[in-house]
Protein backbone atom coordinates (compact mmCIF):
# COMPACT_ATOMS: atom_id res chain seq x y z
CA UNK A 1 0.00 0.00 0.00
CA UNK A 2 2.92 2.35 1.07
CA UNK A 3 4.57 1.58 -2.16
CA UNK A 4 1.71 2.05 -4.37
CA UNK A 5 1.40 5.97 -2.48
CA UNK A 6 5.10 6.32 -3.28
CA UNK A 7 4.43 5.88 -6.89
CA UNK A 8 1.65 7.75 -7.03
CA UNK A 9 3.44 10.55 -5.07
CA UNK A 10 6.75 9.86 -7.24
CA UNK A 11 4.52 10.24 -10.78
CA UNK A 12 2.57 13.63 -9.14
CA UNK A 13 5.89 15.20 -8.60
CA UNK A 14 7.79 13.96 -11.55
CA UNK A 15 5.60 15.58 -14.15
CA UNK A 16 7.34 17.00 -17.26
CA UNK A 17 8.03 20.07 -18.39
CA UNK A 18 9.63 23.13 -16.36
CA UNK A 19 7.90 22.13 -13.04
CA UNK A 20 9.88 18.71 -13.33
CA UNK A 21 13.79 20.59 -14.04
CA UNK A 22 13.15 23.20 -11.33
CA UNK A 23 12.55 20.21 -8.88
CA UNK A 24 15.61 18.42 -10.34
CA UNK A 25 17.60 21.08 -9.89
CA UNK A 26 16.38 21.32 -6.06
CA UNK A 27 17.18 17.94 -5.56
CA UNK A 28 20.59 18.43 -7.32
CA UNK A 29 21.39 21.29 -4.95
CA UNK A 30 20.53 18.97 -2.31
CA UNK A 31 17.18 19.59 -1.56
CA UNK A 32 15.41 16.67 -0.01
CA UNK A 33 12.13 14.89 -2.37
CA UNK A 34 10.23 13.91 0.65
CA UNK A 35 8.72 11.24 2.34
CA UNK A 36 7.33 10.13 -0.55
CA UNK A 37 11.06 9.74 -2.21
CA UNK A 38 13.38 8.38 -0.02
CA UNK A 39 14.71 6.19 -1.66
CA UNK A 40 15.84 8.97 -4.02
CA UNK A 41 17.18 10.91 -1.19
CA UNK A 42 19.05 7.74 0.24
CA UNK A 43 20.30 7.33 -3.36
CA UNK A 44 21.77 10.84 -4.25
CA UNK A 45 23.34 10.95 -0.24
CA UNK A 46 24.81 8.05 -0.90
CA UNK A 47 26.24 9.25 -3.94
CA UNK A 48 27.41 12.18 -2.16
CA UNK A 49 29.05 10.13 0.37
CA UNK A 50 32.28 11.23 2.30
CA UNK A 51 35.10 9.56 0.78
CA UNK A 52 36.49 5.80 1.15
CA UNK A 53 39.32 5.15 2.72
CA UNK A 54 39.89 2.95 -0.37
CA UNK A 55 38.92 6.17 -2.25
CA UNK A 56 41.76 8.09 -1.11
CA UNK A 57 44.52 5.47 -0.76
CA UNK A 58 48.15 6.45 -2.04
CA UNK A 59 47.27 10.29 -1.55
CA UNK A 60 51.09 10.94 -0.50
CA UNK A 61 52.42 8.61 -3.62
CA UNK A 62 49.70 10.36 -6.19
CA UNK A 63 51.11 14.29 -5.16
CA UNK A 64 54.79 12.90 -5.44
CA UNK A 65 54.20 11.38 -9.06
CA UNK A 66 51.63 14.60 -9.87
CA UNK A 67 54.53 17.00 -8.89
CA UNK A 68 57.16 15.32 -10.87
CA UNK A 69 54.38 15.04 -13.87
CA UNK A 70 54.07 18.97 -13.30
CA UNK A 71 57.83 19.28 -13.53
CA UNK A 72 59.06 16.82 -16.69
CA UNK A 73 55.99 18.75 -18.56
CA UNK A 74 57.38 21.91 -17.93
CA UNK A 75 60.79 20.98 -18.67
CA UNK A 76 60.14 19.26 -21.84
CA UNK A 77 56.73 20.00 -22.95
CA UNK A 78 56.00 23.39 -22.61
CA UNK A 79 57.30 24.06 -26.42
CA UNK A 80 55.21 21.27 -27.95
CA UNK A 81 51.90 24.06 -26.86
CA UNK A 82 53.63 27.30 -27.47
CA UNK A 83 56.13 27.01 -29.70
CA UNK A 84 53.39 28.68 -32.73
CA UNK A 85 56.15 31.48 -33.52
CA UNK A 86 53.64 34.68 -34.66
CA UNK A 87 54.71 35.94 -38.30
CA UNK A 88 53.41 38.81 -39.49
CA UNK A 89 51.14 38.63 -43.06
CA UNK A 90 54.07 40.97 -44.47
CA UNK A 91 57.15 39.19 -43.98
CA UNK A 92 55.18 35.85 -44.74
CA UNK A 93 54.41 37.08 -48.03
CA UNK A 94 58.17 38.77 -48.61
CA UNK A 95 59.37 35.53 -47.69
CA UNK A 96 56.89 33.09 -50.07
CA UNK A 97 57.81 36.09 -52.69
CA UNK A 98 61.66 35.45 -52.39
CA UNK A 99 61.17 31.85 -52.25
CA UNK A 100 59.21 31.76 -55.27
CA UNK A 101 61.18 33.99 -57.32
CA UNK A 102 64.62 31.93 -56.60
CA UNK A 103 62.69 28.88 -57.79
CA UNK A 104 61.90 30.29 -60.99
CA UNK A 105 65.28 32.05 -61.51
CA UNK A 106 66.89 28.49 -60.74
CA UNK A 107 64.82 26.82 -62.76
CA UNK A 108 64.93 29.31 -65.42
CA UNK A 109 68.71 29.30 -64.81
CA UNK A 110 68.92 26.11 -65.28
CA UNK A 111 67.21 25.62 -68.86
CA UNK A 112 69.43 28.69 -69.94
CA UNK A 113 72.50 26.67 -68.76
CA UNK A 114 71.12 23.41 -70.42
CA UNK A 115 70.48 25.45 -73.86
CA UNK A 116 73.77 27.45 -74.42
CA UNK A 117 75.34 23.43 -72.89
CA UNK A 118 76.71 24.92 -69.97
CA UNK A 119 75.66 22.24 -67.97
CA UNK A 120 77.89 19.24 -66.35
CA UNK A 121 78.18 16.75 -68.76
CA UNK A 122 75.58 14.09 -66.63
CA UNK A 123 73.01 16.46 -66.21
CA UNK A 124 73.40 18.32 -69.83
CA UNK A 125 73.31 14.53 -71.32
CA UNK A 126 69.72 14.03 -69.56
CA UNK A 127 68.80 17.68 -70.55
CA UNK A 128 69.81 16.89 -74.04
CA UNK A 129 68.01 13.79 -74.02
CA UNK A 130 64.92 15.25 -72.20
CA UNK A 131 64.77 18.76 -74.29
CA UNK A 132 66.22 17.93 -77.38
CA UNK A 133 63.41 19.38 -79.64
CA UNK A 134 63.69 22.69 -77.82
CA UNK A 135 67.74 22.76 -79.02
CA UNK A 136 69.48 21.62 -75.83
CA UNK A 137 72.59 20.10 -76.96
CA UNK A 138 74.05 17.02 -75.82
CA UNK A 139 77.56 17.62 -73.17
CA UNK A 140 80.36 18.77 -74.75
CA UNK A 141 82.93 16.80 -73.54
CA UNK A 142 86.39 17.54 -75.50
CA UNK A 143 86.29 20.91 -75.53
CA UNK A 144 85.70 21.58 -71.81
CA UNK A 145 88.57 19.73 -71.29
CA UNK A 146 91.23 22.32 -72.72
CA UNK A 147 88.93 25.05 -72.03
CA UNK A 148 89.02 28.27 -73.89
CA UNK A 149 91.84 26.96 -76.15
CA UNK A 150 89.62 25.59 -79.40
CA UNK A 151 88.02 28.89 -80.00
CA UNK A 152 91.64 31.02 -79.41
CA UNK A 153 93.41 28.90 -81.59
CA UNK A 154 90.86 28.59 -84.02
CA UNK A 155 91.93 25.88 -86.78
CA UNK A 156 95.18 24.99 -84.82
CA UNK A 157 95.73 20.96 -85.64
CA UNK A 158 96.02 19.82 -81.91
CA UNK A 159 92.59 20.87 -80.58
CA UNK A 160 90.48 19.53 -83.99
CA UNK A 161 92.32 16.53 -83.92
CA UNK A 162 90.74 15.34 -80.66
CA UNK A 163 87.23 15.06 -81.21
CA UNK A 164 87.57 13.72 -84.53
CA UNK A 165 87.10 9.62 -84.14
CA UNK A 166 89.83 9.31 -86.13
CA UNK A 167 92.22 11.03 -83.40
CA UNK A 168 93.57 8.77 -81.02
CA UNK A 169 92.21 7.20 -77.72
CA UNK A 170 95.12 8.94 -75.69
CA UNK A 171 93.69 12.60 -74.72
CA UNK A 172 90.45 10.91 -73.24
CA UNK A 173 91.16 9.74 -69.89
CA UNK A 174 88.97 7.83 -68.92
CA UNK A 175 89.08 3.66 -70.38
CA UNK A 176 85.78 2.89 -71.07
CA UNK A 177 84.89 5.85 -72.89
CA UNK A 178 87.35 5.97 -75.81
CA UNK A 179 85.32 5.87 -78.68
CA UNK A 180 82.37 7.73 -76.89
CA UNK A 181 83.11 11.17 -76.55
CA UNK A 182 84.44 12.06 -79.92
CA UNK A 183 80.80 10.92 -81.38
CA UNK A 184 79.04 12.40 -78.79
CA UNK A 185 80.78 15.78 -79.44
CA UNK A 186 80.22 14.95 -83.13
CA UNK A 187 77.24 14.19 -82.58
CA UNK A 188 76.29 17.29 -80.74
CA UNK A 189 77.65 19.57 -83.25
CA UNK A 190 76.03 17.97 -86.17
CA UNK A 191 72.44 18.32 -84.65
CA UNK A 192 72.85 21.53 -83.76
CA UNK A 193 74.24 22.65 -87.13
CA UNK A 194 71.28 19.86 -89.15
CA UNK A 195 68.64 21.98 -86.52
CA UNK A 196 70.33 25.58 -87.41
CA UNK A 197 70.05 24.50 -90.86
CA UNK A 198 66.56 23.64 -90.78
CA UNK A 199 65.45 26.65 -89.42
CA UNK A 200 65.90 26.16 -85.90
CA UNK A 201 67.80 27.22 -83.27
CA UNK A 202 71.32 29.27 -84.63
CA UNK A 203 74.08 27.50 -83.55
CA UNK A 204 76.86 28.76 -81.32
CA UNK A 205 79.69 30.35 -83.27
CA UNK A 206 82.35 28.76 -81.49
CA UNK A 207 80.69 25.41 -82.15
CA UNK A 208 80.46 25.84 -85.43
CA UNK A 209 83.37 26.82 -85.91
CA UNK A 210 85.01 23.74 -84.25
CA UNK A 211 82.67 21.12 -86.19
CA UNK A 212 84.10 23.05 -89.73
CA UNK A 213 87.27 22.45 -88.59
CA UNK A 214 87.20 18.59 -87.66
CA UNK A 215 84.97 18.15 -90.96
CA UNK A 216 87.71 19.88 -92.59
CA UNK A 217 86.18 23.16 -93.73
CA UNK A 218 82.89 24.56 -93.84
CA UNK A 219 81.70 22.88 -97.16
CA UNK A 220 82.58 19.91 -95.80
CA UNK A 221 80.43 20.04 -92.62
CA UNK A 222 76.92 18.27 -94.78
CA UNK A 223 79.43 15.32 -96.20
CA UNK A 224 80.68 14.95 -92.64
CA UNK A 225 77.33 15.13 -90.77
CA UNK A 226 76.02 12.70 -92.65
CA UNK A 227 78.88 10.23 -92.30
CA UNK A 228 78.70 10.80 -88.68
CA UNK A 229 75.21 9.27 -88.89
CA UNK A 230 73.60 12.36 -87.50
CA UNK A 231 69.87 13.37 -88.80
CA UNK A 232 66.94 15.64 -87.45
CA UNK A 233 63.86 14.78 -87.64
CA UNK A 234 61.63 17.37 -89.53
CA UNK A 235 59.04 17.49 -87.68
CA UNK A 236 61.07 18.20 -84.62
CA UNK A 237 62.36 21.47 -86.45
CA UNK A 238 59.48 23.27 -88.53
CA UNK A 239 60.93 25.85 -91.07
CA UNK A 240 60.65 28.84 -89.23
CA UNK A 241 57.13 29.09 -88.04
CA UNK A 242 56.98 32.56 -86.12
CA UNK A 243 56.54 32.08 -82.70
CA UNK A 244 58.19 28.92 -82.11
CA UNK A 245 61.06 29.62 -83.63
CA UNK A 246 61.69 32.91 -81.68
CA UNK A 247 60.90 30.47 -78.70
CA UNK A 248 63.72 28.59 -79.64
CA UNK A 249 66.12 30.96 -80.19
CA UNK A 250 66.13 32.81 -77.09
CA UNK A 251 68.51 30.20 -75.12
CA UNK A 252 70.90 30.78 -77.99
CA UNK A 253 71.57 34.93 -77.93
CA UNK A 254 74.59 34.16 -75.65
CA UNK A 255 76.02 32.10 -78.75
CA UNK A 256 75.78 35.17 -81.88
CA UNK A 257 77.04 38.04 -79.35
CA UNK A 258 80.10 36.13 -78.49
CA UNK B 1 35.80 19.46 1.81
CA UNK B 2 37.69 22.51 0.92
CA UNK B 3 36.85 25.65 0.50
CA UNK B 4 36.80 27.67 -2.99
CA UNK B 5 39.84 29.83 -1.32
CA UNK B 6 41.18 26.60 -0.07
CA UNK B 7 41.38 25.19 -3.47
CA UNK B 8 42.56 28.42 -5.47
CA UNK B 9 45.13 28.30 -2.60
CA UNK B 10 45.99 24.95 -3.62
CA UNK B 11 46.03 25.07 -7.15
CA UNK B 12 48.09 28.13 -6.96
CA UNK B 13 50.92 25.61 -5.05
CA UNK B 14 50.26 23.04 -7.75
CA UNK B 15 51.41 25.53 -10.39
CA UNK B 16 54.16 26.17 -8.32
CA UNK B 17 55.38 22.56 -7.92
CA UNK B 18 54.43 21.82 -4.70
CA UNK B 19 53.61 18.68 -3.84
CA UNK B 20 50.70 19.80 -1.24
CA UNK B 21 49.43 21.99 -3.81
CA UNK B 22 48.62 18.51 -5.84
CA UNK B 23 47.72 16.84 -2.27
CA UNK B 24 44.99 19.25 -1.69
CA UNK B 25 43.54 18.90 -4.85
CA UNK B 26 43.45 15.35 -5.31
CA UNK B 27 42.42 14.49 -1.58
CA UNK B 28 38.99 16.93 -2.56
CA UNK B 29 38.31 16.00 -6.12
CA UNK B 30 39.75 12.41 -6.64
CA UNK B 31 36.66 10.96 -5.09
CA UNK B 32 34.01 12.60 -7.20
CA UNK B 33 36.28 11.44 -10.31
CA UNK B 34 36.30 8.07 -9.53
CA UNK B 35 32.58 8.08 -8.88
CA UNK B 36 32.10 9.95 -11.81
CA UNK B 37 34.75 7.62 -13.87
CA UNK B 38 32.78 3.69 -12.25
CA UNK B 39 30.06 4.87 -14.24
CA UNK B 40 31.92 5.79 -17.33
CA UNK B 41 34.30 3.68 -17.68
CA UNK B 42 33.16 0.88 -15.18
CA UNK B 43 36.05 -1.31 -14.23
CA UNK B 44 38.76 1.05 -16.04
CA UNK B 45 37.52 3.76 -13.73
CA UNK B 46 40.95 3.75 -11.80
CA UNK B 47 43.32 3.25 -14.98
CA UNK B 48 41.33 6.22 -16.36
CA UNK B 49 41.30 8.34 -13.01
CA UNK B 50 44.76 8.30 -12.96
CA UNK B 51 45.56 9.09 -16.76
CA UNK B 52 42.82 11.86 -15.65
CA UNK B 53 45.53 13.10 -12.43
CA UNK B 54 48.51 12.97 -14.64
CA UNK B 55 47.30 15.07 -17.67
CA UNK B 56 45.79 17.43 -14.94
CA UNK B 57 49.34 17.68 -13.88
CA UNK B 58 50.85 17.99 -17.15
CA UNK B 59 48.77 20.54 -18.72
CA UNK B 60 48.40 22.64 -15.64
CA UNK B 61 50.80 25.35 -16.54
CA UNK B 62 48.00 25.72 -19.63
CA UNK B 63 45.10 26.20 -17.66
CA UNK B 64 43.72 29.39 -16.69
CA UNK B 65 41.02 29.91 -14.20
CA UNK B 66 40.03 29.61 -10.36
CA UNK B 67 38.41 26.72 -8.62
CA UNK B 68 35.59 26.90 -10.60
CA UNK B 69 36.79 26.42 -13.67
CA UNK B 70 39.25 23.71 -12.42
CA UNK B 71 36.71 21.19 -11.52
CA UNK B 72 35.04 21.72 -15.43
CA UNK B 73 38.45 21.36 -17.08
CA UNK B 74 38.86 18.18 -14.72
CA UNK B 75 36.10 16.52 -15.89
CA UNK B 76 36.53 17.32 -18.99
CA UNK B 77 39.55 15.41 -18.89
CA UNK B 78 38.10 13.06 -17.18
CA UNK B 79 35.37 11.92 -19.55
CA UNK B 80 38.08 11.54 -22.52
CA UNK B 81 40.33 9.61 -20.85
CA UNK B 82 37.18 7.49 -19.34
CA UNK B 83 36.31 7.01 -23.17
CA UNK B 84 39.56 6.27 -23.95
CA UNK B 85 40.27 3.33 -21.39
CA UNK B 86 36.45 1.63 -22.32
CA UNK B 87 38.08 1.29 -25.78
CA UNK B 88 40.56 0.42 -24.84
CA UNK B 89 39.56 -1.92 -22.34
CA UNK B 90 37.49 -3.74 -25.30
CA UNK B 91 40.55 -4.07 -27.29
CA UNK B 92 42.15 -6.10 -24.51
CA UNK B 93 38.41 -8.41 -23.79
CA UNK B 94 39.14 -9.27 -27.95
CA UNK B 95 42.51 -10.41 -26.58
CA UNK B 96 41.90 -13.01 -23.53
CA UNK B 97 45.82 -13.83 -23.15
CA UNK B 98 45.54 -11.05 -21.54
CA UNK B 99 42.71 -11.22 -19.37
CA UNK B 100 43.72 -11.78 -15.35
CA UNK B 101 42.26 -13.58 -13.31
CA UNK B 102 40.68 -11.79 -9.91
CA UNK B 103 42.95 -12.06 -6.62
CA UNK B 104 40.30 -12.79 -3.66
CA UNK B 105 40.11 -9.65 -1.79
CA UNK B 106 41.88 -9.20 1.74
CA UNK B 107 40.73 -7.98 4.31
CA UNK B 108 41.00 -4.18 4.17
CA UNK B 109 39.17 -4.80 0.85
CA UNK B 110 36.44 -6.19 2.28
CA UNK B 111 36.05 -3.73 4.67
CA UNK B 112 36.45 -1.08 2.31
CA UNK B 113 33.78 -2.85 0.48
CA UNK B 114 30.96 -2.29 3.50
CA UNK B 115 32.35 1.26 3.95
CA UNK B 116 31.82 2.05 0.80
CA UNK B 117 29.01 -0.23 -0.40
CA UNK B 118 25.62 1.35 -0.49
CA UNK B 119 27.61 4.40 -2.34
CA UNK B 120 28.89 1.38 -5.50
CA UNK B 121 24.49 0.26 -5.15
CA UNK B 122 23.72 3.98 -5.97
CA UNK B 123 26.53 3.56 -8.44
CA UNK B 124 25.22 0.78 -9.99
CA UNK B 125 21.91 1.92 -10.12
CA UNK B 126 23.41 5.26 -11.71
CA UNK B 127 24.66 2.97 -14.41
CA UNK B 128 21.38 1.69 -15.29
CA UNK B 129 20.23 4.63 -16.93
CA UNK B 130 20.73 5.84 -20.48
CA UNK B 131 24.43 7.24 -20.73
CA UNK B 132 23.38 11.14 -21.49
CA UNK B 133 21.01 10.74 -18.01
CA UNK B 134 23.58 9.02 -15.96
CA UNK B 135 26.27 11.32 -16.79
CA UNK B 136 23.93 14.82 -16.50
CA UNK B 137 23.32 13.02 -13.47
CA UNK B 138 26.58 12.30 -12.40
CA UNK B 139 28.64 15.52 -13.18
CA UNK B 140 25.38 17.87 -11.62
CA UNK B 141 25.21 15.68 -7.70
CA UNK B 142 28.45 14.42 -7.55
CA UNK B 143 31.07 16.60 -9.45
CA UNK B 144 29.23 19.70 -8.31
CA UNK B 145 29.34 20.85 -11.99
CA UNK B 146 26.58 23.78 -12.63
CA UNK B 147 24.41 23.34 -15.72
CA UNK B 148 27.04 25.68 -17.77
CA UNK B 149 29.72 23.46 -16.91
CA UNK B 150 27.82 20.23 -17.52
CA UNK B 151 26.80 21.20 -21.14
CA UNK B 152 30.23 22.32 -21.98
CA UNK B 153 31.66 18.40 -20.39
CA UNK B 154 29.03 16.54 -22.67
CA UNK B 155 29.20 19.04 -25.29
CA UNK B 156 25.18 19.80 -25.28
CA UNK B 157 23.00 22.65 -25.22
CA UNK B 158 21.94 23.48 -21.62
CA UNK B 159 18.56 22.69 -21.95
CA UNK B 160 19.63 19.29 -23.22
CA UNK B 161 21.41 18.92 -20.05
CA UNK B 162 18.98 20.02 -17.65
CA UNK B 163 16.44 17.91 -19.49
CA UNK B 164 18.73 14.90 -19.28
CA UNK B 165 19.37 15.40 -15.16
CA UNK B 166 15.54 15.35 -14.92
CA UNK B 167 14.16 12.57 -16.75
CA UNK B 168 17.71 10.47 -14.70
CA UNK B 169 16.62 11.37 -11.24
CA UNK B 170 12.89 10.91 -12.51
CA UNK B 171 13.82 7.10 -13.25
CA UNK B 172 15.86 6.79 -9.96
CA UNK B 173 12.42 7.96 -8.48
CA UNK B 174 10.49 5.01 -10.06
CA UNK B 175 13.31 2.46 -9.83
CA UNK B 176 12.33 -0.63 -8.06
CA UNK B 177 15.66 -1.24 -6.40
CA UNK B 178 15.60 2.60 -4.70
CA UNK B 179 11.46 2.37 -3.97
CA UNK B 180 12.50 -1.31 -1.78
CA UNK B 181 15.24 0.70 -0.07
CA UNK B 182 13.26 3.48 0.71
CA UNK B 183 10.50 1.61 2.37
CA UNK B 184 13.44 -1.03 4.31
CA UNK B 185 14.71 2.89 5.34
CA UNK B 186 11.83 3.80 6.63
CA UNK B 187 10.71 0.58 8.41
CA UNK B 188 13.74 0.33 9.75
CA UNK B 189 13.72 3.52 11.24
CA UNK B 190 10.06 3.90 12.20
Amino acid sequence: MRLADALLHAMRTWRAGRSGQDEADRLVAGGRSGPGDAGLDHLLDALRAPATTGELRGEREMAAVLAAEHRSAALYERPKGRVRVQVPRATRTIVVSVATGLAVLSVGGTAVAAGTGALPAGLQQRAHRLFSALGVPAPRTGPTATGPTPGDRGSAASPTSKPTPTALPTPTPPATATVAPPTAQVVAWCTAWLTAENGGKPMNGRDRKDLAAAAGGADEVADFCARSGVSVAPTTTPAKPGRGSTHRATPSHPGPKK
Amino acid sequence: MPTDDELAAALAAARRGDERGFAVLWRALHPAVLRYLRVVAAEAAEDAASETWLQVARDLDRFTGGPGEFRGWLFRIARHRGIDEVRRAGRRREDPAEEVPPGTPGRDAADEAIEGAETTWALGRIATLPADQAEAVMLRVVAGLDVAQTAQVLGKRRGAVRIATMRGLRRLALDPQVRDRAVKETSEGV
